[in-house]
């Protein structure tokens, strides 16, 4: 019997602003700063202090509702969640329960199948908690975090593989930073999944038991724990068992799920609406304010570079993957005497195969488009060649400078004199009489090796089309 | 309260109950709390007599719509002040007994 | 005259005329604190040193006559679930028997600003949850009129501190009628204000749906200037109402008579179990008023009896979410003899707790549990809004009701503690104002066995100038509000 996943995702992301949700602490990076410095009564859950809504917060996630196309409810409520865990100060969580922000959006996705739309359930405004570490016996508490304001993007259970979600949890990212809501910085947790996982035969219509795996704070992290998860289930349906339903915990270290609660601690929240803040009201105009200053999403803008630029599918969405990306790419065109395609094909290659070996971000860049430019146009009308290019490039990304003068310090500047080169051709074809011999009798590789004792004997500055050419020209005299 | 009947308030229920409410009742406490539950349960359903259909819950109490505020920092306590009051603290950190996630 | 038989208003003639200093009246309250209240038991913590410096401070503004208000140099008292910056705020719990806030309730900080004394914190019962303050986790305040007897809750130790003269007024706090009933009960004037016109911020809540700061003194005119001091808008408090305070003291002094209001007479609040000398001290009460210009109608408000057990529900539900930050971790009582976090909020909240909080956290925590949130919470609001309809529909032809505050006069100590349910129905008067948020006015109206008896006055949303007018014109014309208990007369 075959048997296939059926996943759906909550994704927890901070939002960007500058004061905490409910009072004005600073947000701050939590793991460089110093324990305990970003607090207040709020946020630390002192007795009799009240909460009071950030704004910005509220038009964040209006945003991201709106790029989602979801119905932004002018008037929702919040809820308090009840738990108790020693990272939540007031044994409650400020959420929204059963009148959301927002509803019913989509977003599309790429898979082996084509183009595929996953559906948005609901999109939130949360608290987050404050951080637990650990060591021997005790765990301590740092609540600089306490009260970041958290958007919750919960999907329907549309998505169908790891794959899937993976795809689905990279595009949701990067429409994040494409909205300048969330800082897309994965390693210090701004965005955390939580996958609901189960499994049923292929072509059932019926929802088998889920599970819930929390803290996956990677997109490895994600797939891995999907993947086991699959699998664990997929096993027991086998061999005649049954799900249970769960909370799961994912190690990294083993790639493992593993129960975190028990079911006689079943989580009852006991929701109830939070009667220290009025009902959110949304004006419809603010709506619309908000929509009209919506950037460009990722779908968008790769079917503007198909058709503006003449880029392949493919390319464009490699260049609108990341925002910054795009906008570089754009900068360099407009830079550039190049053809797009070429910009693109530089930028797809030997530019993020420089970010990667440094590993760097795109959303922090430094080399300058115009010099990007400067390096392709140069290649293009052939003042340097396309080795000297990457040369050059790859020079600009480790020491900076200027590219016309990285080319004239290390001599780069291609020799395109046929006489020059012609001497240079008869030299060789004299000092090397066996290997023309070779060439003669039908060895056509011979060629290459030649090429390249021309290139060496002009540190490869030798215009390669003109050597190419003259090269032939001798060879075939002899030929004759 | 429509479920009456079917409610049974019994040692069991109280202590489920105060196994989520994070309280530890000895044995007469969960006794002594069986028997006013039922008091209690049993006279708040006089609210059954009351027809309900159609009428909006209350919830909220206030009358303000959407109190904000800008997103502006304000000033935070000191580290200290808010440790002070803490029973047990650690370079800044607030120290409690090890929670163990990974059972 | 001494100093603690003086009114507000006297004073702070006497402060102004700098006949008396405030170190001086702040001095004679200690001293009277420090004599009397060992049998009273009103005070939770006297924060000597901050009122003798607070006095000082208060002589320097009358001295330069900068920045002086009716308050200044005033020596009161605070219900102690009203956050103080570093003053013990106990809400008399065990579970914060050692806990000093960082900061101070807005209420608080107004009052700082007007430049008065707080001379400390008041009994009450833990957390607000009683009628009697039997419920302290420390011990229970007893009835400055007869010591035998409660003197209502659960701001019981501010309205005993007022009428025994250990504080010129106090801060209360009304959740279900812990204003109004202690003041009944011991025969000062309490305002329940209405839902949002005192800021929250910094009062540790019970129920943050119903829970209301209100002035306890001793005559409606002390009552309105406190009023005006701690009233208004506050940005911290996202439930405080945006309306402008009005000059609630002027307002008294202009008013001659009661002509041109209609006050109505809840029938559902004159019925069976209302004691009968309560019922006539009442009914010679609203005479009164109606001689004073006032047209009185009767008015029923049908879901009156249903008020107790929507006001339970919902009281069971929000304080078991607003009892759960009490586990021992950054503040207040934490047990450490344990193995793991859950045994430390085990135990620190078992003995940290006393029993009716624990209760009422358990019924809480039952009626918003998964399958009982519809049948229980979902039905106490709909009922509520039965109930906040039926005061619509009443002030749509009355500006204010008359009832009384509580059906008998204080009972005694003992009498009601080990049946939780005969406690709750003491009640019955009260509660239905907070379901609605509206404001209401408790007067003394007579003395019944050396006990006194209460007037509730309730009105619309911010109607607090009208209920003050009545309440007013009824003291000018009546002496009830200046009966003293017998240990008024002991000085020190």
């Amino acid at each position: 019997m075959k048997y296939e996943p059926v996943l759906g995702l909550e994704v927890h992301a901070e939002l960007l602003t500058r004061s905490k949700m409910f009072c004005g602490c600073e947000v701050v990076d939590s793991i460089a700063a110093k324990p305990n410095r970003y607090i207040c009564p709020v946020c630390t859950g002192q007795p009799g202090a009240l909460p009071v809504l950030n704004q910005k917060a509220v038009e964040l996630a209006v945003r991201v509702g709106l790029a989602l196309g979801c119905e932004i409810h002018t008037e929702s409520i919040f809820a308090r969640k009840n738990y108790f865990y020693p990272d939540l100060p007031k044994g409650y969580q400020i959420s929204q329960y059963d009148q959301p922000l927002a509803t019913n959006g989509t977003i599309q996705i790429e898979t082996e199948a084509g183009i595929k739309d996953v559906r948005i359930r609901r999109v939130h405004l949360e608290e987050d908690t404050g951080k637990l570490s650990h060591a021997d016996s005790h765990s301590f508490i740092d609540y600089n975090r306490s009260g970041v304001p958290l958007l919750e993007i919960v999907t329907e259970p549309d998505l169908r593989s790891p794959e899937e979600v993976k795809s689905y949890a990279t595009r949701l990212h990067a429409i994040l930073r494409y909205l300048d809501v969330n800082s897309g910085d994965m390693e210090k947790g701004v965005i955390r999944f939580e996958a609901n996982v189960s499994v049923r035969e292929e072509g059932s219509q019926h929802f088998n038991t889920r599970t819930e795996i929390k803290n996956l704070n990677s997109f490895r992290a994600l797939t891995q724990g999907t993947e086991y998860e699959i699998k664990r289930q997929t096993e027991i349906y086998r061999t005649g068992g049954t799900v249970e339903q769960e909370t799961l915990g994912f190690n990294e270290a083993t790639g493992k799920t593993y129960s975190q609660r028990g079911k006689e601690s079943a989580h009852d929240y006991r929701y109830f609406p939070e009667p220290d803040l009025p009902p959110l009201v949304v004006e419809k105009s603010w709506i619309d304010s908000i929509r009209a200053s919506l950037p460009e999403l990722p779908e968008a803008k790769t079917r503007r570079f198909v058709e503006q630029y003449e880029l392949k599918a493919q390319e464009a969405r490699l260049l609108t993957s990341e925002k910054a990306l795009a906008d570089y790419f754009e900068s360099v065109v407009e830079n550039s005497k190049s053809s797009p395609r070429a910009v693109s094909s530089w930028i797809a290659g030997e530019f993020m195969r420089n970010i990667n070996d440094l590993n760097l971000d795109v959303t922090n860049i430094p080399v300058p488009a115009e010099d990007l430019a400067k390096v392709i146009d140069m290649v293009t009308d052939k003042t340097i060649s396309g080795n000297s290019g990457k040369f050059v490039l790859a020079e600009l990304f480790r020491n900076g400078g200027k590219p016309e003068e990285i080319v004239k310090e290390k001599n780069l500047a291609q020799v395109s004199d046929e006489g020059f080169i012609q001497e240079i051709i008869t030299k060789i074809l004299n000092e090397n009489p066996r290997e023309v011999e070779q060439y003669l009798a039908g060895k056509e590789t011979i060629l290459q090796w030649l090429m390249g004792q021309v290139a060496r004997a002009t540190k490869g500055k030798a215009d390669p089309t003109i050597a190419h050419e003259l090269l032939i020209q001798h060879l075939s005299k002899l030929k004759q | 309260m429509s479920s009456k009947a079917e409610l049974q308030v019994d040692e069991k229920l109280v202590r489920e109950i105060a196994s989520l409410a994070r309280l530890d009742l000895n044995q007469e406490e969960a006794e002594m709390f069986v028997s006013q539950f039922k008091d209690i349960l049993d006279y708040v359903s006089i609210l059954n007599e009351v027809d309900t259909e159609n009428v909006p819950p209350a919830y909220l109490s206030s009358v303000n719509k959407s109190a904000m505020r800008e997103d502006t920092i304000q000033d935070s306590v000191s580290t200290e002040e808010f440790l002070s009051n803490a029973p047990q603290s650690k370079d800044d950190y607030v120290v409690i007994p090890r929670v163990h996630m990974e059972q | 005259m001494d100093a603690h038989e003086l009114s507000i208003q006297q004073a702070h003639e006497l402060l102004l005329s700098r006949k008396i200093s405030s170190e001086e009246l702040t001095g004679a309250y200690l001293a009277r604190i420090q004599q009397l209240d060992a049998q009273i038991n009103s005070y939770v913590t006297v924060s000597e040193e901050l009122a003798k410096k607070q006095a000082r401070d208060a002589d320097q503004r009358l001295k330069r006559g900068e920045g002086i208000t009716p308050l200044t140099g005033i020596p009161y008292s605070a219900k102690d679930s009203l956050s103080t910056r570093s003053v013990r705020t106990t809400c008399s719990s065990k579970i914060l028997e050692n806990y000093k806030p960082f900061y101070d309730c807005t209420a608080i900080q107004k009052l700082n600003s007007a430049g008065t004394v707080l001379l400390g914190k008041t009994n009450m019962d833990e957390f607000g949850m009683g009628s009697s303050t039997e419920n302290s986790g420390f011990f229970t305040t007893r009835n400055p009129w007869d010591f035998d007897h409660v003197p209502g809750g659960s701001s019981g130790g501010s309205a005993a501190a007022v009428a025994a003269g250990l504080g010129l007024f106090s801060l209360g706090e009304d959740t279900g009628g812990s204003v109004r009933m202690p003041a009944s009960f011991c025969g000062v004037t309490g305002l329940k204000t209405t839902y949002g016109r005192v800021s929250r911020y910094g009062l540790i809540p019970l129920v943050s749906s119903f829970d209301t700061i209100g002035p306890m003194a001793r005559s409606v005119y002390d009552v309105a200037l406190v009023l005006e001091a701690i009233a208004g808008h506050d940005p911290k408090d996202s439930t405080s109402r945006v309306e402008p305070i009005q000059q609630y003291s002027r307002a008294l002094k202009k008013t001659e008579n009661l002509r041109g209001l209609r006050i109505g007479i809840p029938r559902e609040y004159f019925v069976e179990g209302l004691d009968p000398e309560v019922d006539s001290s009442l009914r010679t009460a609203i005479q009164q008023i109606e001689s004073l210009g006032a047209e009185i109608v009767e008015v029923s408000l049908p879901h009156t009896q249903y008020a107790i057990p929507v006001y339970y529900l919902i009281l069971f539900a929000e304080a078991s979410s607003n009892l759960a930050k009490y586990d021992g971790v950054r503040y207040g009582l934490s047990e450490r003899d344990v193995n793991s976090v859950l045994d430390l909020y085990l135990k620190t909240r078992e003995s940290g707790f006393g029993a009716e909080t624990k209760r009422r956290i358990m019924l809480g925590t039952f009626a918003l549990s998964a399958g009982y949130y519809d049948a229980y919470y979902l039905k106490a609001q709909k009922v509520r809004t039965l109930i906040r309809q039926d005061f619509q529909k009443a002030f749509e032809t009355c500006d204010a009701l008359i009832t009384p505050v509580a059906p008998t006069t204080a009972f005694k100590i003992g009498e009601k503690i080990t049946n939780p349910l005969d406690m709750y129905l003491s009640d019955v008067h009260v509660v239905a104002v907070n379901l609605a948020g509206i404001p209401a006015l408790s007067v003394p109206c007579g003395i019944s066995k050396g006990l006194p008896i209460g007037m509730q006055v309730m009105g619309p949303h911010l109607s607090e100038e009208t209920l003050l007018r009545i309440g007013h014109m009824y003291q000018r014309q009546t002496h009830w509000h200046t009966k003293h208990p017998p240990v008024w007369g002991d000085s020190p």
